[in-house]
């Protein structure tokens, strides 16, 4: 029994060591500058198109409901005003980041853990390295680099549409003046509620672009295996973001409040 | 061209290649026969270097390929054509852009002579009109057939085929064996075929061994294995 959840321990721990590695080589070809252009342009346009309605439908529901919750609260103590408040700071710290990176591992994440798990399993990956090309290089790097180019733009597109969302119930349902609600708004949003909620958003790109890569590239076990291993992904990826979003928000208020 | 001395090689304390040793000279066509799971694909991973193994030593040219990390092994395939079994074309790619995609990462070939050049090894292989197809559009033929153009067209002297022709009817794998042994004469590349057709491997082969449980049971000439008189040789014959 021991000995059985030490070997778990063991291979656990090389797992993460792997994991790692693998990052590390990402992130040594994108400090060499050896990066496929033609690639990296390809999966922008794939991962970007492939996630902006439904980023841009679950955004502005996401504003409304807010702004619906916010208003029934903060006309008890006759503050409806600062439903634009509720909506933008929730929005642009918490929610379209946390909200859009889930979208995104769900399409363009299990997208990736799904394509490079299929090319595992049918010895794609194998013959890029027999033909003298590293995989990491010609299929991996191009993809991250996308996420961490596409994810950020995702995000801002998130927060403007459920904002849209907020002034459309702000506006019509709670009767708050049109110049007033942006007025509000303009005035409850600062840089650094933009920059926090920005930055998160840089690491949630890394962690699921990693994370679905890393379960894609080293799936086995044929068609189960690639289910299997996507799945993984888009629950691993979950749960990462999850909790680095946690370590995240402490260590951002803790030094901008 | 390629040396091999005291190769072993287990996976989880299971043998799969015992103190293989042997070579192969320039330009000859070495057939590797053998049963399912007698270890004919971890031998050519290893000729590779996709695999290490646990002991002895591999010389491809002369320089040993067991000790040289990821990165250096990444050059030296350059100078090897590998044959998968089901192809391993990119399904996202076309016929050309599969041929083309070794030569557009090795070479500062211009488009045109790109264009030439998969043309024409495509014409060789008889795929001159598939170059715009994708390989779901293709039969299992006609996909290994695409593979070793891809496999060649950087003008390989070392060229691995494993189970060229599995999965082929007989008049496809007599079409696909004339195919290696054609390219290989036309090219001059030492080949070696990891295979249990035995009818192609007598006829296109300069030598043969066989292996039974990650051993070399029998070594020599087509002629040789024909001759023999050891039972399993006999059985694996017949």
């Amino acid at each position: 029994m021991i000995l059985k959840s030490l070997n778990k321990l063991y291979e656990f721990l090389i797992e993460i060591g792997n994991a790692l590695f693998f990052l590390g080589e990402v992130f040594a070809y994108i400090l060499t500058g050896r990066v496929r252009w033609g690639e990296l342009l390809k999966q922008i346009y794939e991962q970007g198109i492939q996630s902006i309605v439904i980023v841009g439908m679950t955004s502005f529901a996401c504003g409304a409901v807010l702004a619906l919750q916010g208003y029934v609260m903060l006309n008890r103590f006759g503050t409806k005003e600062y439903v634009a408040h509720l909506v933008v700071l929730s929005l642009v710290r918490e929610l379209s980041p946390v909200f859009t990176s889930f979208i995104f591992s769900g399409k363009a994440g299990a997208r990736m853990a799904a394509e490079l798990g299929t090319m595992n399993v049918n010895d794609q990956i194998l013959a890029t390295r027999t033909m003298g090309v590293d995989p990491v290089a010609y299929l991996v790097l191009p993809r991250m680099l996308a996420s961490m180019a596409v994810l950020p733009v995702l995000v801002v597109f998130s927060e403007v549409i459920g904002i849209a969302g907020g002034y459309m119930i702000g506006v019509m349902d709670a009767n708050i003046p049109s110049s007033t609600y942006i007025h509000q708004t303009l005035r409850a949003v600062h840089f650094v509620d933009f920059f926090s909620g920005f930055i998160k958003t840089v690491f949630f790109a890394v962690i699921v672009s990693w994370v679905c890569c890393y379960q894609g590239y080293r799936t086995t076990g044929g068609s189960l295996g690639v289910g299997r291993y996507t799945t993984r992904a888009v629950a691993y990826s979950y749960m990462f973001v999850v909790l680095s979003n946690t370590v995240l928000t402490k260590i951002i208020l803790a030094f901008w409040g | 061209m390629i040396e091999v001395e005291h190769l072993s090689k287990s996976f989880n304390g299971q043998p799969v290649l015992e103190d293989l040793s042997f070579s192969i000279s320039d330009g000859e066509i070495l057939v590797i026969l053998g049963e399912s799971g007698s270890g004919k694909s971890v031998l050519l991973k290893h000729l590779i270097g996709i695999l290490k193994p646990d002991q002895g030593t591999i010389r491809v040219n002369g320089k040993d390929i067991v000790p040289l990390p990821e990165r250096k092994l990444l050059g030296i395939r350059r100078d090897i054509g590998y044959l998968f079994q089901d192809g391993a074309l990119y399904d996202f790619m076309t016929v050309y852009e599969n041929v083309a995609f070794p030569l557009k990462e090795h070479t500062a070939l211009k488009r045109r002579e790109t264009v030439e050049k998969v043309t024409k090894i495509l014409t060789q292989v008889g795929l001159a009109g598939a170059l715009a197809k994708y390989p779901a559009e293709l039969s299992g033929g006609m996909r290994k057939r695409a593979a070793l153009a891809r496999a060649v067209i950087l003008d390989s002297k070392i060229l691995l085929c494993d189970e060229p022709t599995s999965g082929l009817d007989p008049i496809k794998s007599r079409e696909i064996s004339n195919l290696i042994h054609g390219l290989c004469r036309d090219l001059k590349c030492t080949t070696v075929v990891a295979s249990h057709d035995m009818e192609n491997s007598l006829r296109i082969a300069d030598r043969m061994i066989l292996l039974r449980k990650g051993r070399i049971v029998a070594r020599g000439t087509p002629d040789d294995m024909k001759s023999s008189q050891d039972a399993f040789i006999q059985e694996f014959l017949t």
